[in-house]
C-alpha cells in the first residue's frame, strides 16, 4: 500500500471518528435533557402554556411592543426601532460614536449575528469582543457559531489549544479545558475592564415592565453591563412576552431544554440604568413582520433559541452546524432561514429527515417536522427551476466547497443512505433517485435504526 | 414613515386570531422540610457549597479564598482575630471597614476606575431562594451591580429569607417594578470546551451560601 493512500484513510478514519464525536457530544446534551424533564412532572403543562403565552404574543405583537416601549421609556430607557439589518447595525454605530466610544464587549446574541454586526462595527473602526467563551473561540476563528447555544461544539480542545497559544499565549500543545479556560477568564477581564460599552441580547423582553431577561452560564452579559456606562441591547420583535410572572413558566423551560440545567447560572432583569449610565433597547424586525404573514410558519416565531431541536436532530448530529450556511442551523434554522431569505436558503427544509424529534423536544411546541414538510411544498411550487437541482446541489456544493465542512458532511450523506427510509431519498427533490436505486441500501428502517442507537 | 410606525403598520396589517392568556399551572406545595433539602441538593449539585449552624465567618472567607485581601460585605461581619490577622484584616468586617481596606470605594461614581471593584470575596445579603435549582435573589439593594460578577468568590448570606419551591413562585414574590434584580445559581461556569464543565468560568469562581 503507497503511503499516500494509507495516510488517506487514516485521515478517512479519523474523520469519521470525528462525526461520530460530534453525534455523541450533541446526544450527551439531549440525554441531560431528557433527565431534567423527566423529573419534573409539570414539564407538559409548562411547554402547553408557554406555547399558548406566545401564540398570544404573535396575536398581539404590535400592542404588546408599544406596550413595552411605553414602560421603559418610563423607566429611562432608550428604545429604538429597527426594519432591519443594516438599520439596526446603523443604530448602534451612532449610539457608539455619539459617545466616541471604540471599544465594546458584546454577550451571546443571536439576533447581532444574524445582522453581521461585528463586521459593521469593526468597518467604522470599533472593536467589538465576544465574551461568551464559545463565541470568543469562533470570533478569534474568524468562523460563525455553529450551534445557537453551544457555539464552538464543533471543535476539538486540541484546535482551541492550539487557536490560544497563537492568540492568547498559552502553553503551545496545551489542551485541558481548564487552563485554557482560565486563560481565556484572563483575557476576557481585560477586555471588560477596557470597554465602556456593551450589548448583550435578550432573552426576554417584558411588556408589563419595560424591562429585559437575560440568561447566560458564564455570567459574562453581566460583567459587560455593569462595567459599561451604555449598555445596549438587541432583539427581535418576537422576544415579547406579555407579564412579569410569565418569566416563571419560561425560565423554567430554557435551561432544562437548551442543556438539562434546572436554570442557568445567572438570569439576570434590568429595568432602569444605573445611575449616570444609558440603556438602549433595539427593536428588530428584520424579516419578522412578513413571516408573520404566512399562517402555516407563523408558530417558529414562538422559538426561544433553547437549541434542544439541534441537540436532538440526526442530520445536524451528523453534518455540522456550519453545513447548513445560515446563522441558525438545524431544524428550527430550516425553517427560519429560507421563510425569510429562499432565495439564500431554499434548500435547507430539505435536509431533514422529518423524523419528528424536534417537534418532541421543543418547549414551546412549535410543529417543527410538519413546518418543515409544508415548507418544502412552498418551495417546490413556488420556485420557477426545478427544485430537485438547485435545492440538493447547492446544499451539497456548499459542503463540497469547504473542506471542513465535506469532512463532516460525507459521512452523513454515507450514513444518510444506510440510515434514511426509502421516501426520505427517493423523495422528487433527489432525481438520482428517482430511476436508479443508490447503493447500500438501508436495512432497518430509519425509525428502528434510531430507536436502536437512541439510547447510546 | 418611521422605522417604528413602518414595523406596527406591518404588524396590524396582519389579521391573526386572538389567542387569550393561560392560567398558570398549579403545582404541588411541598414541606418547609422538603423544600430544604431540595435547595440543598441542589445547589450542591450545581456547584455551591452551602453552609449552616454555628458560623464562623473568619473560616468561611478563608476557605473561599486562603489569601483573600479586598473583601467587600455588605453587613457587619464578627471575625476571628487569630484568622483575620493573618489576613490583616480588621476583627469586625464592615461596609466602611472593607472600603478603605480594598480602598474601594463600590459607589456609582467611581465606575470609571472599575479597576477598584476587582474583589477577591464578596458578601452580600439575600432574602430570597428557591429551590428547584439551589437558586438565590439579589436586588438593587446591592450597592454596584457589578460586585456579585466581578468578585472572584461571592459568599451569599441568606437572612430572613424565603425559601420557594419554583422559579414561578419567585417571580410571584418579588417586585417587578425593581430597577435591578438577578437569580444567581450557582458559580460561573462553562462547557464550551468539548462540552468539559469547568467551574469559574468567567465571574465568580466560587459561590457559598450561608444560611443565618
Ligand atoms: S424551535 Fe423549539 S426546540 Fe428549537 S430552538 Fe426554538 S424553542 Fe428550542
Amino acid at each position: 500500500m503507497s503511503t499516500t493512500v494509507a495516510r488517506d484513510i487514516e485521515a478517512y478514519v479519523r474523520d469519521e471518528k470525528r462525526v461520530d464525536w460530534h453525534d455523541e457530544s450533541l446526544w450527551h446534551i439531549r440525554s441531560k435533557r431528557d433527565r431534567s424533564t423527566h423529573g419534573l412532572p409539570e414539564w407538559e403543562q409548562l411547554r402547553q402554556t408557554a406555547s399558548q403565552i406566545k401564540e398570544h404574543v404573535i396575536s398581539k405583537l404590535p400592542d404588546l411592543l408599544e406596550e413595552f416601549e411605553r414602560n421603559a421609556t418610563a423607566n429611562g430607557v432608550k428604545v429604538h426601532w429597527a426594519r432591519d439589518a443594516q438599520e439596526h447595525n446603523e443604530i448602534v454605530v451612532q449610539i457608539l460614536q455619539s459617545q466616541q466610544i471604540d471599544k465594546v464587549v458584546k454577550s451571546k446574541s443571536m439576533l447581532t449575528e444574524e445582522c453581521k454586526l461585528n463586521h459593521h462595527l469593526e468597518k467604522h473602526a470599533i472593536q467589538v469582543v465576544d465574551t461568551d467563551l464559545g463565541e470568543r473561540i469562533v470570533q478569534l476563528r474568524d468562523e460563525e457559531p455553529s450551534h445557537i447555544v453551544l457555539p464552538a461544539i464543533h471543535l476539538k480542545k486540541e484546535e482551541i489549544g492550539e487557536l490560544f497559544h497563537e492568540h492568547l499565549g498559552t502553553d503551545k500543545g496545551a489542551a485541558d479545558p481548564k487552563y485554557l479556560t482560565e486563560a481565556a477568564r484572563q483575557h476576557l477581564r481585560t477586555k471588560f475592564l477596557e470597554s465602556t460599552a456593551a450589548i448583550t441580547g435578550v432573552n426576554f423582553a417584558i411588556a408589563e415592565t419595560g424591562g429585559v431577561t437575560i440568561c447566560t452560564n458564564e455570567g459574562n452579559a453581566d460583567l459587560g453591563v455593569n462595567l459599561a456606562r451604555v449598555q445596549i441591547h438587541c432583539m427581535g420583535i418576537e422576544k415579547i412576552i406579555p407579564r412579569w410572572t410569565d418569566l416563571g413558566i419560561f425560565t423554567r423551560l430554557l435551561g432544562r431544554s437548551a442543556t438539562g440545567q434546572s436554570t442557568t447560572i445567572y438570569t439576570s432583569h434590568y429595568h432602569k440604568p444605573r445611575p449616570g449610565t444609558e440603556m438602549h433597547i433595539i427593536l428588530v424586525d428584520n424579516g419578522r413582520s412578513e413571516h408573520r404573514k404566512r399562517e402555516d410558519f407563523r408558530a417558529s416565531l414562538k422559538c426561544i433559541r433553547c437549541g434542544a431541536c439541534i441537540n436532538t436532530c440526526p442530520v445536524y448530529r451528523r453534518a455540522g452546524g456550519h453545513s447548513y450556511g445560515a446563522t441558525i442551523p438545524g431544524p428550527i434554522g430550516s425553517i427560519l432561514n429560507p421563510t425569510r431569505k429562499p432565495e439564500d436558503h431554499a434548500e435547507l427544509p430539505f435536509a431533514s429527515s422529518l423524523c419528528g424529534s424536534c417537534t418532541d423536544v421543543c418547549p414551546v411546541k412549535i410543529n417543527i417536522h410538519e413546518q418543515l414538510y409544508l415548507l418544502r411544498q412552498d418551495i417546490t411550487e413556488t420556485s420557477v427551476v426545478p427544485a430537485s437541482k438547485t435545492r440538493s446541489f447547492s446544499f451539497l456544493a456548499r459542503i463540497l466547497t469547504r473542506p471542513r465542512l465535506y469532512r463532516m458532511a460525507g459521512s452523513t450523506a454515507r450514513w444518510a443512505t444506510r440510515n434514511l427510509p426509502r421516501w426520505a431519498i427517493y423523495h422528487r427533490s433527489n432525481a438520482w433517485g428517482q430511476y436508479r436505486d443508490l447503493p447500500a441500501a438501508p436495512q432497518d428502517s430509519f425509525r428502528e435504526w434510531y430507536m436502536k442507537n437512541r439510547t447510546s | 414613515m418611521s422605522s417604528r410606525s413602518d414595523i406596527l403598520a406591518r404588524l396590524r396589517g396582519t389579521a391573526v386570531p386572538a389567542v387569550s392568556l393561560p392560567a398558570y399551572p398549579t403545582i404541588p406545595e411541598l414541606t418547609q422540610e422538603a423544600l430544604v433539602e431540595r435547595f440543598r441538593a441542589n445547589a450542591s449539585a450545581a456547584g455551591s457549597t452551602v453552609i449552616s449552624g454555628n458560623l464562623n465567618w473568619s473560616e468561611i472567607i478563608s476557605s473561599a479564598s486562603p489569601s483573600a485581601h479586598k473583601i467587600y460585605s455588605d453587613g457587619n461581619i464578627d471575625t476571628d482575630k487569630s484568622v483575620m490577622r493573618s489576613f490583616s484584616l480588621p476583627e469586625t468586617l464592615s461596609k466602611s471597614h472593607t472600603a478603605e481596606l480594598s480602598r474601594t470605594r463600590t459607589s456609582t461614581d467611581n465606575i470609571n476606575q472599575p479597576h477598584s471593584v476587582l474583589l477577591d470575596v464578596a458578601v452580600l445579603t439575600s432574602h430570597l431562594a428557591v429551590a428547584e435549582n439551589g437558586s438565590i435573589w439579589l436586588t438593587d439593594s446591592v450597592e454596584h451591580r457589578v460586585i456579585p460578577f466581578i468578585t472572584e468568590h461571592l459568599i451569599i448570606r441568606l437572612i430572613d429569607y424565603d425559601l420557594v419551591a419554583t422559579m414561578a413562585d419567585a417571580y410571584d414574590r418579588l417586585d417587578s417594578s425593581l430597577a435591578f434584580c438577578i437569580c444567581i445559581a450557582g458559580p460561573s461556569k462553562t462547557a464550551d470546551i468539548e462540552q468539559s464543565l469547568v467551574i469559574g468560568a468567567q465571574a465568580a469562581r466560587s459561590l457559598t451560601i450561608v444560611l443565618e
